[in-house]
């Protein structure tokens, strides 16, 4: 209810207007150009399960990688003071806006095996990460792993701290305070930044065909499907388009309540 | 002595300089304007602030001393704290917060519930610890908090502000229970307070602290009788003025202004005028008070049957009349009037 009676600028509306049809026409044409009485068949071709499958188990171990890597690192942002402190969170969060194809050329560096790192877990471990399923799960990790420690961070930051003064008085030594007292009441943003970091994993796509490679049953996860399978099979390309689509609308309406207001 | 501690301490703008010993079953009320660093002092005896220089025993143990640099943390204090806010774990029911403390200190879960649950009926709450503290009144968290802080068998209590949270309906029972669990608990308390009846109903001794510094020490009776400082006199309800004697006159050292006493004195000292002895007349009267000082009226309170009219001058006084008083002489803010006191009304003690 408007508290006045002036009209609403109609500018500003029109403009307005011409931004929402803007997003919701591209996903309009989606969904109408799927073939929706193939789409079963579509869905379960060799191909589609195989990226389907293989975009699962990618996607949740980097969620699982993020979470067991993230926290410790949200926790000593979040808590410790030491020189350096906002470099290092400046570098952590860099990936949310680095042009994953960057990362990707970032990684190979790294981890290939010429890299710094890849080179002597090759020559020490014989383990080789590029062009492989745990190659496609790192470069997964790299881009999804900000989402997580900037949610949690700031979970931290803003949680009342004396509840946890409260369980030191009460004789709760660090690592009972935090499994006790710190996680449980930010447990929700826990929750949503691994949602995010999922979400972000599952629709990865540069970092990864840069890093990994582009291999059927190990490195070719939906969104490399999808940019594969357009040229080939246009209406499987769209069918695992719907598939990312329906998970994105998931994850909105998962954390509606943190991003879209109740009015 | 189950608590001795001298606290020095510097944080930002505060610093803080404080004495205190505590004896077995006693209470002893920190009593203090805001900021002056009382929740600091609770913060340094729990172990979660250490002291810049000093020592802290609680029970016979150093538990903070930074010459040895001894530093015992909070977890392992014999220490109960309730804080300002009761601050109960909003994810646990009222039986775990309380369960908390025994559960931490390896008490198994079956035994540590049990004990919760005999300190809730404790303090009246039985039959709510299924409850999450959301859905509960603010005595009824003041209560429990209580038992969470006693249930873990401290030796030391220390309450935060226990009752500025609750209203004023609320208090005055609130207040009442806690003054009976504080007689029961056979360990030393320390409460930190800006409301004096707060310290009138439930502490023993009282120590006054301003701007990091103690002003003044002794019983509820003591510090009432003498006040030592202004925030005392003002918490009271009395008119302190700080001066010289020199025989039966006293130069006031804040203002331009002298005082006529009954008994000569010499040196510094306190003299402290109850409002209900200051008389208010429009002309300069002639009889045998032998104070009259020129004062403008700045203010009214109304407290109870009484007006007290404040003012300003050469002598800054409160004066208590009432209201028939103000109504006849027709009293009004901004108009300038003749206080006076007999030199008898007067008490003077060294400063």
């Amino acid at each position: 209810m408007s508290p006045t009676r002036r009209r609403p600028p109609v500018l500003v509306v029109a403009v307005a207007t011409v931004t929402v049809a803007f997003f919701v026409i591209p996903l309009v044409g989606l969904v109408q150009r799927a073939s929706w009485s193939s789409l079963g068949a579509d869905l379960t071709t060799s191909q589609s399960l195989t990226a389907l499958r293989l975009s699962l188990v990618c996607s949740l171990s980097a969620a699982a990688l993020s979470v067991a890597f993230g926290l410790p690192l949200a926790w000593v942002l979040a808590r410790l003071q030491f020189p350096g402190r906002s470099l290092v969170r400046a570098l952590v969060l860099l990936p949310l806006i680095l042009p994953p194809v960057v990362g990707g050329v970032a990684l190979l560096s790294a981890f290939s095996r010429r890299g710094i790192v890849g080179e002597h877990l090759y020559d020490w471990f014989g383990i080789q990460l590029t062009f492989t399923t745990a190659g496609a799960v790192l470069a997964e990790t790299f881009v999804a792993l900000p989402f997580f420690v900037i949610t949690v961070e700031a979970a931290l930051r803003s949680m009342d701290r004396r509840y946890e003064d409260v369980a030191s008085t009460l004789g709760a030594g660090r690592w009972t305070v935090f499994r006790r007292v710190t996680l449980p009441m930010i447990a929700p943003s826990v929750l949503a930044g691994t949602v995010l970091a999922w979400a972000r994993a599952l629709g990865e796509f540069g970092a990864t065909i840069t890093f990994a490679g582009n291999i059927i049953g190990k490195t070719q996860t939906l969104p490399l499907a999808v940019y594969l399978s357009l040229e080939s099979n246009p209406d499987v390309a769209l069918a695992l388009s719907l598939v990312l689509l329906g998970v994105s609308l998931l994850v909105i309406v998962s954390l509606r309540d943190r991003w879209l207001e109740r009015s | 002595m189950t608590l001795a501690a001298a606290v020095h301490l510097t944080m930002g703008t505060l610093d803080l300089d404080l004495d205190i010993a505590v004896e077995a079953g006693e209470v002893v009320a920190l009593l203090g304007p805001n900021g002056a660093g009382k929740t600091t002092v609770l913060r340094a005896l729990a172990g979660l602030q250490a002291i810049d220089t000093g020592c802290i025993t609680i029970d016979g143990t150093v538990v903070d001393d930074p010459a040895v640099g001894r530093f015992v943390p909070a977890e392992r204090r014999p220490v109960g704290v309730v804080f300002q806010d009761y601050l109960l774990f909003p994810h646990l029911t009222l039986l775990e917060n309380v369960a908390f403390g025994p559960r931490a200190k390896g008490v198994g879960k079956t035994p540590a519930r049990a004990d919760a649950q005999a300190w809730l009926e404790r303090v009246g709450m039985g039959d709510l610890s299924g409850r999450k503290p959301r859905a509960v009144s603010g005595g009824q968290a003041q209560r429990a908090a209580l038992a969470r802080a006693l249930a873990t068998d401290p030796r030391l209590l220390l309450l935060d502000e226990p009752l500025a949270a609750l209203d004023a309906g609320t208090r005055l029972s609130v207040r009442r229970d806690l003054r009976h669990h504080l007689a029961e608990f056979d360990g030393a308390t320390v409460l930190v307070t800006h409301d004096a009846l707060d310290a009138l109903a439930l502490a023993d001794r009282v120590v006054i602290l301003e701007h990091g510094t103690v002003t003044q020490v002794g019983t509820i009776a003591e510090v009432t009788t003498r006040p030592r400082s202004g925030y005392v006199a003002d918490l009271i309800g009395v008119n302190l003025l700080r001066g010289e004697a020199n025989g039966t006159i006293v130069e006031l050292a804040d203002h331009p202004g002298r005082v006529i006493i009954a008994d000569p004195a010499h040196g510094p000292v306190l003299a402290l005028i109850r409002p209900h002895a200051v008389s208010l007349h429009h002309h300069l009267p002639e009889g045998s008070a032998r104070n009259h000082w020129l004062g403008e009226i700045t203010g009214f309170d109304l407290l109870g049957d009484r007006v007290r009219v404040r003012l300003a001058g050469d002598v800054p006084l409160v004066a208590e009349v009432t209201p028939g008083a103000v109504t006849e002489m027709a009293l009004a803010e901004g108009e300038s009037v003749w206080a006076t006191v007999k030199a008898t009304e007067i008490e003077v003690y060294p400063a």
